[in-house]
């Protein structure tokens, strides 16, 4: 469980990202983290993995304190940066390099998962493409097992079949003591695989539920024509007609529209928050 | 309490020579290129033993200085501050990179290639550069050993700089070096001019182990005394040096421990 109570944290003296922000994210889920750009989301990952620190508050990762730095907790975490970066040498080196520091590196696993992304075993790492360089990354991250898992916009600069490849590996790697973390602005390449929302803005959290959870109070549809008022809360021209959002009144199983969400959320806050937290409260 | 494994540091040793061979590879032909220069204009082995102490300092502060380099590519320096070791354990191991390889490895190809260079040009057998003649190494052992001192001294400064700035550490710790020093010339002119009734003015003052050197300029002539300080005073002052460089270390390990991305 990753917990932060009263966390303030701020770049500069004067201006903080964060104040007084309470969250909790329990294991065995994939969080989709979503926000607007400079909502905070690179820099609640930076918090939760220990490279950037609270100015005041309590933000722990288990029996861990990310702020240390602890071996203890570095063994338990993996980090993967938007921005990409590998040594000069090849996959082989890697392993013998880095995989000693990781008690729980399954080294078949990860040649599997580079054969499975089709980057070569002799290539030198540092000579590959961005998204080649991304998928070894992406191979070395997850042969790691570690107990936290954070991704910043991990799809960014992957075909379209390694996006597929990622995100069948990824739910492979998914398990109840896991804590994976997604932050994306691609949300429609994760949509069937989170199976929670973080949604900052400014600072705030917005949402912190499990999609089955958001589903029991809201429902989305797709429609041709424009949905009658009515009951709608919000509705978005899409590509494939009108996305819309209504209150499940009858609580019936569904599917979150992510995107929809994060579309009303920015939109129209003040109609769906009262609604979720709401239902959060009571 | 700090977590401490050396197998962590041998295991960061290792890491960061196999990320770096080439740079440093590079770094060691460039000291040979020097000593192909010195080997032309010098007709014994003088210039690389008066020269030794100052670029063994120089490449060693440079590389201190560029032991964390990326900090400017966040997917790089979040992979190393990620990388599941103590800061202790890769601070120890920076440290470990800087002093126990880089000192014995930098002064066998310094003199090396020295001597293999010295010996293309001049006639000049191995025994009088290592060991006998007047220009041999071994007659600038204190002088050696004396910026031995000077280099521990540095090197917490320029670990620190590389731990704090994001770019270009090496200038700017060179910057504020040379900043510190005109400072601490500027207060030692004014104290000595003031306080001593002008007697002193023109002189400069460097306390070392057990010896307060002074130097007097008056004109064009230079001259040097040396008083032996009193027991308690040089056991006062090289506990105060202990301490300074302690502090520094420690303060060089903090900014590691406490570097932020």
């Amino acid at each position: 469980m990753i917990t932060l109570r009263d966390v303030k944290f701020g770049y500069s003296r004067k201006i903080n990202l964060f104040e007084g922000l309470n969250l909790e994210l329990p294991p065995g889920h994939i969080i989709g983290l979503l926000g607007k750009n400079g909502a905070g989301k690179t820099t609640l990952l930076k918090l939760m993995s220990g490279l950037a620190f609270p100015k005041s508050g309590v933000l722990s990762a288990g029996n861990f304190i990310p702020e240390k730095r602890q071996a203890g907790f570095l063994r338990d975490v993996f980090f993967l940066t938007e921005e990409t970066w590998l040594p000069p040498v090849n996959p082989h080196t890697l392993v013998h390099l880095y995989a000693p520091f990781y008690p729980e590196f399954d080294e078949g696993g990860f040649f599997s998962l580079l054969k499975s992304f089709e980057v070569g075993k002799e290539q030198k790492l540092s000579d590959l493409s961005f998204g080649q360089r991304k998928k070894a990354l992406i191979a070395f991250a997850l042969s790691c097992n570690t107990r936290y898992l954070f991704f910043d916009e991990p799809t960014n600069g992957l075909d379209i079949p390694s996006k597929a490849s990622f995100r069948s590996l990824l739910a492979g790697a998914f398990s109840e003591e896991r804590t994976i973390i997604i932050s994306t602005h691609q949300v429609r390449d994760l949509q069937h695989l989170i199976d929670w929302a973080l949604v900052l803005d400014q600072g705030k959290v917005l949402v912190n539920d499990s999609l089955n959870a958001i589903a029991g109070y809201l429902s989305f549809g797709q429609s041709l024509s424009a949905p009658a008022p009515g009951d709608v809360i919000y509705s978005v021209n899409s590509e494939l007609g009108y996305a819309y959002i209504k209150p499940n009144h009858f609580h019936d199983p569904g599917n979150v529209d992510i995107e929809t969400l994060f579309n009303g959320l920015t939109e129209v806050p003040e109609k769906l928050l009262p609604l979720i937290n709401r239902n959060n409260n009571g | 309490m700090a977590e401490f494994s050396i197998n962590r540091c041998l295991r960061l040793i290792r890491m960061h020579t196999m990320e770096n061979w080439k740079v440093y590879l590079i770094s060691l032909g460039l000291v040979a290129l020097i000593n192909l220069c010195f080997a032309v204009v010098s007709e014994d082995g003088s210039l690389f033993s008066r020269f030794y102490p100052l670029t063994m300092c120089l490449s060693g502060c440079l590389m201190a200085s560029s032991v964390y380099r990326g900090w400017a590519r966040f997917g790089r320096s979040a992979l190393y501050l990620l990388l599941p070791a103590s800061s202790l354990e890769k601070f120890i191991a920076i440290l470990g990179y800087c002093t126990l390889i880089f000192i014995p490895v930098f002064t066998t190809i310094y003199f090396l290639t020295g001597y293999v260079f010295l010996s293309m040009y001049h006639p000049v057998s191995f025994f009088e550069m290592f060991s006998g003649g007047k220009n041999s190494v071994l007659n600038y052992q204190v002088f050696y050993s004396d910026s031995l001192l000077v280099y521990f001294l540095l090197l917490p400064l320029f670990l620190m700089s590389a731990a704090r700035f994001r770019k270009y550490p090496f200038p700017a710790t060179l910057l504020i070096l040379l900043l510190l020093f005109i400072t601490y010339n500027y207060c030692q002119l004014f104290l000595l001019t003031n306080f001593s009734g002008g007697l002193a003015f023109g002189h400069t003052f460097f306390i070392k182990y057990g010896d307060f050197d002074y130097y007097q300029f008056a004109g064009q002539k230079h001259f040097t005394r040396s008083i032996d300080l009193v027991f308690s005073l040089r056991i006062f002052n090289i506990l105060a040096w202990t301490v300074i460089g302690l502090g520094l270390y420690l303060a060089s390990f903090h900014s590691l421990k406490e570097r932020e991305l």
